[in-house]
């Protein structure tokens, strides 16, 4: 399973945020589960195995344009 | 278009304002939102009706944000309270955690007095004729002592943020970008100053003592809201200090905007590195003052080189402590913690000695040593019209050895003996008696103090970390 892992997350409405943002232009079908450490300000996108290479780089690029997320 | 306020609880960061701002926006007729954390309160402005407070607890009940159109307050468990049959209880477990805290605390004030108590700074003297070595260590001694609790001050408030940036598991170097370029911004303004001061030879920025103290006071709000932040305090958390909302709520989703963002990153602790030339560190306007005197571009500039060479050293320690704290997060919380007490009590420290710089009430004064007996000092000698006071200048203290009242609208002269005064004290400020900043030499300085108006006047050094020596004016 592809994953992104997104630093600056360290709570629930860090991932309703990002998912709102990608829900915007359609991605967030293609996010099956997130996981937070919010100690380490870290989450772990899942993704479905159905995402292509073009829409992890897309969900990346949204991501990195959001103030204080950055992927790894 | 109309407006309605309401009252939130449960949110805690800037996220959760982002989210619930973005989440209301998609209802029907709301056409802005604006939820502030500080405030506790969401404004929407709405065509039609307004979200209606069931609603809105509706929605957002499984994120844990509650509404109401009044304020509430959120309860916490209280130290003392009272128990029906049993009267007045303290509440051990929340005892234990007050008093746990109270002893970390007392533990850095103690640290920290100690090397107060050292004294490094009287090891080390620089004259115009001095070499660039001696420079060096003076930069190293002032990294450890009085700058440190401004620039090292400023630097753990920075490290916080960079941290936050680059997330727990960056490696150390990649945290230290940072940190280069804070350097490489003083080492810059430094030297370009340094080279100034000696080509040009005369100081355009020592004369304003109430700019360079307010200028201080304002930098310490910063650090001590960031200090209260850092060791846990909740309500200063209310208080974030972070980018305009209209910044963070902009999304670009180009590789563009990413490019000038890290450039904006690199820029800012280069440019804040070069600012600290602003503060008025003791050790600094001594290292400016002989600049002044070198009478060379290039040896202006190499003074101040070696100086902020010898700063860098105990402040990239201090970053670099910072950085391997933030590594571990349960060692990253208990470094915030230690840091965060560190950096409220510079801020104090800082805060109290611009106010005896600016002339106000400080707790200096409740230390202060005042004559168990006016009588055993030397009146105010009256010579030719003129009335003298005399103080001696020595290690890290002014000891006035005449009477501290002395008469309004008569001309007087403070003559200091300086015996080897160390810092900061080099250094003397008298707001309201004299503009800006004395340069004391070894030996008998001579100050006018012209005609004093009636009042009561603080005489410490620049940075008003030399216990202040009171003057009444009658």
């Amino acid at each position: 399973m592809k994953k992104i892992t997104v630093q600056g997350m360290h709570c629930g409405a860090c991932e309703k945020l990002i998912k709102m943002e990608l829900e915007d232009s359609g991605l967030d079908t293609y996010v099956a589960n997130v996981e937070i450490s919010s100690v380490d300000k870290k989450g772990i996108f899942h993704l479905n195995e159905n995402i292509g290479d073009d829409q992890v780089e897309e969900i990346k690029t949204i991501i990195n344009s959001m103030e204080g997320y950055s992927t790894e | 278009m109309k407006e309605q306020l309401y009252y939130i609880t449960g949110m805690h960061c800037a996220s959760c304002e982002l989210f619930v701002e973005k989440r209301l926006l998609n209802e029907p007729g709301v056409k802005a939102v604006d939820a502030s954390l500080g405030n506790g309160t969401l404004r929407i402005e709405y065509d039609g009706h307004a979200p209606r407070v069931k609603d809105l607890n509706k929605w957002f009940k499984s994120d844990g944000y509650a509404f109401s159109e009044t304020p509430q307050k959120e309860t916490k468990d209280p130290l003392i309270y009272f128990q029906d049959g049993k009267g007045i209880q303290v509440d051990n477990t929340v005892l234990k955690k007050k008093l746990s805290t109270v002893k970390k605390v007392v533990l850095v004030f103690f640290v920290l007095w100690l090397v107060e108590k050292t004294g490094a700074a009287s090891f080390v003297s620089v004259t115009d004729n001095s070499s660039l070595g001696v420079f060096f260590a003076f930069g190293l001694i002032a990294g450890v002592s009085s700058c440190a609790a401004l620039v090292g001050g400023i630097l753990l408030s920075l490290t916080k943020s960079w941290n936050d940036q680059y997330g727990y598991d960056a490696n150390a170097k990649t945290k230290m970008i940072p940190h280069v370029y804070f350097h490489g911004g003083r080492l810059f303004a430094y030297a370009l100053l340094g080279g100034v001061l000696g080509m040009i030879g005369k100081a355009i920025v020592f004369e304003n003592v109430t700019v360079y103290a307010i200028i201080t006071l304002l930098v310490s709000a910063v650090m001590l809201l960031i200090g209260l932040q850092m060791a846990g305090v909740h309500w200063a958390e209310r208080f974030q200090i972070r980018m305009p909302k209209f910044v963070t709520r902009r999304v670009a989703g180009n590789g563009k905007k990413q490019n000038k963002q890290n450039k904006q990153n690199k820029q800012l602790p280069f440019v804040i590195g070069a600012g600290t030339i602003l503060l008025p560190c003791g050790f600094t306007l001594i290292a400016q003052g002989i600049a002044l005197t070198s009478g060379s571009f290039t040896r202006g500039a190499l003074m101040m080189t070696m100086f902020v060479l010898g700063t860098m050293i105990p402040l990239l320690f201090i970053g670099y402590a910072s950085v391997q704290g933030s590594k571990n997060p349960k060692r990253g919380r208990t470094f915030s913690f230690y840091a965060g007490v560190v950096l409220v009590i510079f801020a104090l420290y800082n805060v109290n000695g611009q106010m005896n710089v600016l002339g106000y009430p400080s707790v200096s004064d409740v230390f202060a040593k005042t004559p168990s007996s006016s009588g055993n000092l030397v009146p105010a000698v009256h010579k030719q019209g003129e009335q003298i006071i005399s103080m001696v200048a020595k290690g890290f203290s002014y000891t006035l050895s005449s009477s501290p009242t002395i008469q309004a609208g008569v001309p007087t002269k403070l003559i200091v003996d300086d015996q080897g005064i160390q810092g900061c004290g080099v250094f003397l400020s008298a707001r309201g008696l004299i503009n800006g900043f004395v340069d004391l030499k070894y030996g008998e300085n001579v100050i006018d103090f012209g005609k004093p108006k009636k009042g009561t006047y603080k005489i410490t050094c620049s940075m008003g970390m030399v216990p202040p020596v009171t003057i009444h004016v009658q």
